[in-house]
């Protein structure tokens, strides 16, 4: 291996490891408006702020831009570069992060719908667990995207573990709201039981968040070991 | 030269990014071969067995030393005087570089095509009956020639002028005779050299769907500096590197999966993803 070729080689080298760092930033730029959207909905549902809600319905474009840009970015990527090894480990957890993170965006943007439509309902208690379900789910979120760009084997596992144990947490407080709700339904046959189909329909959607987090670092714990889970 | 010195065979290191197979199942096996051309070390203590039926791939920056062990494998290296072969080289438990062992008739056993298609100055047919001819092979020649030229997925193309010069058809044809003249004596491996880096894509494209389609009944081992061409079509990838005293090792043998998608040695890593060439 001769010195000049390896210094054309690193060069070659260098504008791909520029692209792949891009990459990375697009996906975390695109996780930061993903969780404004699921804190916002969430905030704007409990205070029954309906511009703020509209405003989440709004933004979703934002997302579904982005990921459309960063997909362009990695198709061009796998053409130009035919990576392999951790390259391409990395393009394809890639690819399947930001469709996480697009149908999270939905997710959130369903949130903001129903409370649109809930419109003038006041909510008959003060929301609780919902919110509290929304923190948990974010904050599994960013965990998924820490993970995700750390790339290393022993925290990207136990980010995983810990992951995993917060959404069988989530899915119980989720049992706990639906029967709640349930039971709102059951003995309000006026406004409030039409309110608590509403919030069943927006804890699901939090429930669906932590799920896909998860999944987030599923794919980040791929990109090292390069076995799908 | 091409003579094994026994006395130098050392235990053979266990290097455990080296993929074991069961010897009873490969068709070759190499032990601690080392390779000199005059007295520079060219590739050292290289052990690996290669699965019968298999195509495997030999990859590696260029001077480590592909074509070398790839010429070790059926004596090759004996027709360059100055190189000289120590280790030890065995073709279905026997050793080729035995006293006993006839190289001409290893080296239709295990048949060779290189990087350049290299046909005789000859007609097509001749081209093909040659190796059947020096084997003695003399019934049904227009029979192995036609067979011949159909398992190397060229008869289409050449049936109409099988008395015209080999050198008188395009490069990818050529070279599918050339694996058509391999093939005449029914080898039961075939070396190649970068057979398809001399082509356009189309040629190489049919160059690798003979490949895959052979290995069926033939033992491929082949040389590539096309990474993508080596995942496509490999069963097994081996790493070779020279390092700074340029002598070239064998760093990773595994399979195409590992190789590829996520290699044990962080050399191998840099190599197939472009970091060092
Ligand atoms: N006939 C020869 N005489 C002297 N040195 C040789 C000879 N053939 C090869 N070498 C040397 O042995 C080393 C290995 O060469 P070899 O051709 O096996 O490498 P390679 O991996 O096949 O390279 P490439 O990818 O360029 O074909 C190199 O340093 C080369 O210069
Ligand atoms: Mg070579």
């Amino acid at each position: 291996m001769n010195m000049d070729q390896n210094n054309d080689l690193n060069v070659a080298r260098q504008g791909f490891e520029a692209s792949l760092n891009k990459l990375q930033s697009d996906i975390l730029l695109l996780g930061d408006l993903v969780i404004q959207a699921i804190n916002k909905s969430i905030h704007s549902l409990k205070t029954r702020n309906i511009e703020k809600s509209q405003e989440v319905i709004k933004d979703d474009d934002k997302i579904d831009d982005l990921e459309t840009e960063i997909q362009v970015l990695c198709v061009e990527l796998i053409r130009k570069e035919a990576p392999l090894a951790s390259d391409l480990r990395r393009i394809v957890s890639a690819l399947q992060i930001v469709d996480e993170l697009e149908r999270i965006g939905d997710y959130a943007e369903g949130i903001a719908k129903i409370s649109v439509t809930m419109g003038k309902l006041v909510p008959i208690n003060e929301l609780v667990l919902i919110p509290k379900m929304a923190e948990s789910s974010v904050n599994m979120l960013s965990k998924s995207l820490e993970s995700y760009t750390l790339r290393d084997f022993s925290i990207c596992s136990s980010i995983l573990e810990e992951l995993r144990s917060k959404d069988k947490e989530i899915n119980a407080m989720h049992k706990q709201v639906q029967s709640e709700l349930l039971n709102t339904i059951k003995s309000d046959s006026s406004k409030g039981g039409e309110q608590a189909t509403y919030l069943m329909w927006a804890a699901h959607n939090l429930e669906r968040i932590a799920d896909r987090s998860k999944n987030i670092a599923e794919r980040s714990l791929f990109q090292v070991t390069g076995e799908i889970s | 030269m091409g003579k094994i010195d026994n006395a130098t065979i050392a235990s053979s290191g266990s290097n455990e990014n080296i993929i074991k197979f069961d010897v009873s199942n490969n068709i070759l096996q190499c032990e601690n071969l080392s390779v000199n051309y005059g007295e520079v070390a060219a590739i050292e203590n290289v052990s690996m067995g290669i699965p019968k039926n298999s195509i495997v791939s030999l990859i590696g920056p260029s001077g480590c030393g592909k074509s070398t062990l790839l010429r070790c494998f059926n004596r090759m290296n004996d027709l360059i005087p100055q190189a000289s072969v120590k280790g030890s080289v065995r073709f279905f438990q026997n050793e080729i570089y035995s006293d006993n062992v006839d190289p001409t008739e290893i080296r239709f056993r295990i048949g060779m095509v290189f990087q350049r298609p290299n046909p005789f100055p000859k007609s097509i047919y001749e081209n093909i009956a040659f190796g059947p001819k020096i084997n003695g092979l003399t019934d049904n020649l227009d029979e192995v020639v036609e067979s011949s030229l159909r398992r190397a997925a060229v008869w289409d193309e050449v049936k109409d002028r099988l008395n015209e010069s080999a050198l008188s058809i395009s490069g990818g044809q050529q070279q599918r005779i050339c694996i058509a003249r391999a093939l005449a004596v029914n080898p039961e491996v075939i070396l190649m050299d970068e057979p398809a880096s001399a082509l356009d894509p189309i040629s190489t494209q049919s160059i690798e769907d003979l490949i895959v389609e052979l290995s069926s009944e033939v033992t491929i081992l082949i040389v590539t500096h096309n990474m993508q061409q080596a995942t496509r079509i490999s069963d097994y990838a081996a790493f070779m590197l020279a390092g700074e005293e340029r002598i070239g090792r064998l760093i990773e043998y595994g399979t195409n999966e590992q190789v590829f998608g996520n290699p044990k040695d962080s050399r191998t890593e840099a190599y197939v993803t472009g970091r060092i060439g």
